[in-house]
């Protein structure tokens, strides 16, 4: 009992970064029907720059949230820049999945490049506390962390459902041109819903950071495929179902590689790999997601 | 180009190619062997990009699976190459199949996740399957213990000869190893190639690209949607599966490092470069991405990634047709010119259309 509420909580721990990495993934996928490749070498990228300032001086918790502000203005830029060129939503998906996966291989390798190949060590967000649950020690920081999981998923609920810019975010996605007849700022809006998605993203790199006490180029690769089958699993379009996707996927890897010999922590990648075959085969739209309805 | 100018010069680029290996080194030879594997590996690729219009960045792994299969079947079990190869194609076609099916059902970009799913766990499904495929260190040309004609070779004393010969060259032929492997290599390429030209020009590739720009008309008009794109899907994983085949005849090694995401990226590089929706596209991307990483220093090495990466949003913005769809605007705008200059004629008929030309490309339209 005791062995099992401890791999919960280690899945939960896990789980926690791919539903904020899924979050930024679907915020990016509502706001602009897209999905960014790059998302979590992104990540990797501004927990960089968050160690940059934390090598400066600077205290984690505020690193965390400046890096956050960096990402913001990273993911508005690129999308400036870069995927407006490619036509947007009505572009082509193709064209910019590819240049997303070049944006990969230019972070991946650039973050080596400035900062070495070598990791940086970083503190944990909320100490090294451990608090005891029902005889087994769970570490301050997953609780900590599923309590800033809950505060992004209640806020971006909000954002979306009652405010304006959340209303623009859906207008843009549902029907660019008609969003901007009624007189929505489709590009503005884009930016910001990239710019959120980045920002988001930065949160989740140095979560990652912070659980491994290290910051490393390859760190969040496996998270962002655990983070594409969470928001498989809870569909593209659902906030909600990103995050009880990531928790669910976390849950299942974590116990999986536990209690199944045959598997092992060598295919720890292969519970969450069946499951998204089996969400597109028996329910694509995901958990929470809205059937999509093709109109030629 | 006229069909028969065409002609003439894939014949005597043909001719050059079989020459070459009697006057350079082997080293050589054997870069160019490396060419055409990545070329096909990166054909497989791009009839699933450029004729489907869907991106998969698990190619990778299905070159590991045709070079791990050839490995271990010609290595443990002394099946002869050719077998092994027909084997390492058959099986990536049902593997390609079985995760195609449930990807594929589904509009959008479902293959690439699916598929990059697939690139970061074939490393993984090779480690823990280490007494078949040697884990971590991969397979070089000895058998695991227990395999192979162990017995006979024992009581011989020879145990050290145990070691699988490779792909040598027949007595017969007078050649060396690296100018057989080419030549072996050469003419399965061709054989992709043009078996992959046929389906295009076919009437599954003309569905193919009637799914690609527009899905629902194509099925409205009587195309069997799934089953073209599932078929298409296993058929390309069977052809990077050769490639596999030839990256393990040619390395005599494989090893998980070989084939890991990197490598599906790589083949992206290569078929978008070259061109993903013409046949000659992928020849060409992959000679530019060998030669690329030749052309780099080795203390330079880890810029290659970055080098890549632009590459690939540049190639988007300004040539999402690829080098083949650069050359094909160019020699269209020429021709015009010439057209004009000879004040309009009489009506030309005959070459000015070209068969290849007719296809859009898919990452051209906006």
């Amino acid at each position: 009992m005791q062995l099992f509420i401890q791999r919960v909580f280690d899945g939960l721990q896990a789980g926690v970064v791919y539903a904020i990495l899924a979050l930024a993934i679907v915020v990016i996928f509502r706001a602009s029907g897209l999905l960014n490749f790059a998302q979590g070498e992104l990540a990797m990228f501004t927990t960089f720059i968050a160690w940059t300032f934390l090598d400066a001086g600077v205290p984690w918790w505020a690193a965390t949230i400046l890096s956050a502000v960096v990402g913001f203005v990273i993911g508005a830029v690129l999308y400036r820049l870069l995927i407006v060129r490619l036509g947007g939503p009505a572009g082509n998906p193709l064209a910019i999945v590819i240049v997303t996966i070049g944006l990969f291989l230019i972070l991946n390798d650039g973050a080596g490049i400035i900062w070495g190949a070598n990791p940086a060590k970083v503190p944990r967000l909320f100490g090294d506390g451990r608090v005891e649950i029902l005889g087994a020690g769970i570490s301050v920081q997953v609780l900590g962390l599923l309590g800033v999981l809950a505060l992004l998923v209640i806020g971006f609920g909000l954002l979306f459902q009652r405010t304006k810019l959340g209303l623009a975010l859906r207008a843009v996605t549902s029907n660019q041109e008609s969003a901007g007849l009624a007189g929505v700022k489709v590009m503005t809006t884009l930016m910001i819903g990239w710019g959120l998605a980045s920002a988001i993203g930065a949160l989740a790199g140095t979560f990652t950071a912070s659980q491994n006490a290290s910051v490393d180029t390859n760190m969040m690769q496996i998270a962002l495929i655990y983070a594409f089958a969470a928001a498989t699993l809870g569909g593209f379009d659902s906030p909600l179902g990103a995050v009880v996707g990531g928790l669910i996927i976390g849950l299942v890897s974590e116990l999986v590689v536990g209690y199944v010999d045959v598997i092992g922590p060598d295919l720890r990648l292969l519970p969450g790999f069946v499951l998204v075959l089996v969400v597109l085969l028996v329910r694509p739209q995901g958990l929470f997601g809205s059937a999509q309805v093709a109109r030629a | 180009m006229s069909t028969r100018l065409r002609w003439a010069v894939f014949g005597v680029v043909l001719v050059v190619l079989a020459a070459l290996p009697q006057f350079v080194a082997d080293t050589f030879v054997n870069r160019m062997s490396e060419i055409l594997w990545v070329a096909v590996a990166a054909l497989g690729l791009a009839l699933v990009t450029g004729y489907n219009g869907q991106i998969s960045l698990g190619h990778g792994a299905f070159v590991g699976f045709g070079a791990y299969t050839t490995m271990v079947l010609t290595v443990d079990y002394g099946v002869p190459f050719a077998v092994a190869g027909l084997a390492a194609v058959a099986g990536a076609f049902v593997v390609g199949v079985a995760v195609g099916l449930p990807a594929l059902r589904i509009t959008g970009v479902y293959l690439a996740l699916v598929t990059l799913g697939l690139a970061v766990l074939f490393p993984q499904i090779v480690v823990r399957l280490g007494e078949i495929t040697g884990g971590t260190v991969g397979r070089q040309l000895l058998p695991r213990p227990g395999y192979g004609d162990t017995a006979l070779l024992e009581e011989l004393g020879q145990r050290r000869y145990l070691a699988q010969a490779g792909f040598r060259a027949p007595a017969w032929t007078g050649l060396a190893d690296d100018q057989w492997r080419f030549y072996v290599f050469g003419v399965l390429a061709l054989v992709a190639f043009m078996l992959v030209r046929n389906l295009t020009r076919s009437r599954v590739g003309r569905s193919l690209v009637a799914i690609r720009d527009n899905e629902t008309a194509a099925e409205v008009a009587g195309v069997r949607v799934d089953q073209a794109k599932v078929i298409t899907f296993g058929v390309s994983a069977g052809i990077a599966s050769l490639g596999g085949w030839m990256f393990a005849v040619l390395n005599n090694a494989v090893s998980p490092t070989s084939f890991t995401i990197t490598l599906s990226i790589t083949l992206l590089v290569a078929a978008v470069l070259g061109g993903a929706a013409s046949i000659v596209g992928p020849l060409v991307g992959a000679s530019v991405v060998v030669l690329l990483r030749e052309v780099i220093p080795a203390e330079q090495q880890r810029f290659s990634q970055v080098v890549f990466g632009v590459v690939l949003i540049i190639v988007m913005l300004v040539a999402p047709g690829g080098i083949v769809g650069l050359y094909r605007r160019a020699e269209a705008s020429l021709r015009r010119r010439w057209l004009a200059s000879r004040q309009s004629g009489p009506g030309r008929t005959g070459d000015a259309v070209d068969q290849d030309q007719d296809l859009p490309t898919p990452l051209q339209e906006a």
